[in-house]
């Protein structure tokens, strides 16, 4: 055994002098240079394109929609201010937390027209991956409004902030994403500003309904865990819904 | 930076031309002087490897991390020089020349001039002869050396093994 090892030491040292060529660095550059013609074609990391293409959602989003967010913006503050607080008043603001989503939302399905398709099919990155960056833009703009609105309203009514804060935030967030998922089927699978316009109607009756009835109460006293657990759900459906959308290799729609 | 085999494969499947310089640069040099041990000229080896390189980018896509990257391109490395061996029909002429001793007179003289070592390796059947220096240069293990030859690991022991006792004997007499 340890014969054999010494002799297997012994080859091997021996092999380690085979003599062997010079190799020039002109033939490896050649290699190298032959090796660029067959390379794949140059793309940036998907989670890279994903932060670029969403910051520039972000900078086209305040840019675009600056006067209706700047207004919606004000109009949910002054209300926040104005309105005692009462049942009614904590009704609102969680039925009011989706509202810069709504109003992008509508001019956002009011410019998918079938010319800003065809441009946007014409652009360097693909129309999916635009419409995936503007949803996740837009969803994050709506959950810091929200934020700042909650931490606004804890200041000015003086709430208990560790009470209040989860419970509030749960049950805003809810609405927010479960718009943004609409917001993004709807951009998939129909693109037509009429459906939107419903979708908000809708809210509208259902906030007047919820206001005026005991529905808000009962609303209101579901333990925010269970919010919490449809956040999650919500999110998760989102997310699986983006990545489909930025998988997607054709375009979803196609206008008739 | 150096940046392992898997990150450097990812990079080069998204276009980054830096990463397939990197990647080709560290293996060049092994797959060269491998196809040029197996009896190779200088002008073949360097023409065998820029085809495995060429051939590794291409089936890249399809490359599943499983086992070392190194074994895979070497296998790539085996084919292709044993392909341009029997387009050649010099792994044949080799081997007669070697497995039959019956060298021929340009052949004798040129084989004389080489070093103890390369006689001793060029002395043996091809097989062996692969085996052993993937084996004993490069460290491969054997069940390695089945996946890159294609053969079953009982032919590549027994390869080892012959072979083995064919340079015992070379080293023997050689004394």
């Amino acid at each position: 055994m340890e014969q054999n090892k010494n002799f297997e030491d012994k080859l091997e040292a021996l092999l380690q002098t085979y003599p062997l060529p010079k190799i020039h660095e002109g033939d490896k550059q050649e290699t190298i240079d032959v090796l660029k013609t067959y390379m794949p074609i140059r793309r940036e990391r998907t989670i890279v394109l994903m932060k670029e293409l969403i910051w520039k959602a972000f900078i086209d989003l305040l840019w675009h929609y600056k006067r209706q967010l700047c207004m919606t913006i004000l109009l949910m503050f002054f209300i926040y201010t104005v309105l005692p607080l009462t049942m009614e008043k904590w009704l609102f603001f969680i039925f009011t937390s989706p509202l810069p989503i709504l109003v992008i939302g509508w001019h956002f399905m009011n410019e998918q027209t079938e010319d800003m398709v065809e441009l946007e099919c014409t652009y360097k990155y693909s129309f999916q991956q635009i419409l995936f960056s503007k949803i996740v833009a837009m969803t994050i703009s709506s959950i810091v409004i929200y934020t700042c609105t909650v931490f606004y309203m804890i200041l000015i009514h003086h709430v208990e902030l560790s009470l209040s804060i989860f419970r509030i935030a749960s049950l805003g967030l809810t609405p927010i994403l479960l718009f943004s998922l609409t917001l993004l089927f709807l951009s998939v699978r129909y693109r037509d500003v009429l459906s939107w316009t419903v979708i908000i109607l809708i809210w509208i009756f259902f906030v007047l309904l919820s206001i005026s009835t005991s529905v808000g109460t009962v609303l209101l006293s579901i333990n925010y865990l269970v919010y919490f657990v449809i956040n999650v759900v919500l999110l998760a459906l989102l997310v699986y819904r983006l990545v489909r959308v930025w998988g997607m290799e054709r375009l979803p729609y196609e206008f008739h | 930076m150096l940046e392992d085999d898997g990150t450097l494969i990812k990079s080069i499947l998204l276009g980054d031309e830096q990463a397939m310089e990197m990647l080709v640069r560290r293996y060049y040099d092994e797959i060269f002087n491998y196809i040029y041990r197996l009896g190779s000229s200088y002008e073949e080896a360097k023409d065998i490897t820029q085809e495995v390189f060429i051939a590794m980018l291409k089936a890249l896509p399809t490359y599943k991390e499983q086992g070392s990257f190194k074994a895979w391109l070497f296998k790539i490395a085996h084919n292709h020089t044993m392909n341009s061996f029997r387009k050649n029909k010099h792994f044949i002429s080799f081997s007669i020349e070697h497995e039959n001793v019956k060298v021929g007179a340009d052949i004798s003289e040129h084989i004389a001039n080489q070093s103890v070592v390369k006689e001793m390796l060029n002395a043996l059947p091809y097989t062996q002869k692969n085996t052993i220096i993937l084996k004993y240069i490069y460290g491969f293990t054997a069940k390695e050396i089945a996946k890159i030859t294609g053969t079953p690991i009982p032919t590549v022991k027994s390869r080892l093994r012959q072979g083995l006792e064919k340079v015992k004997k070379q080293m023997r007499e050689g004394k």
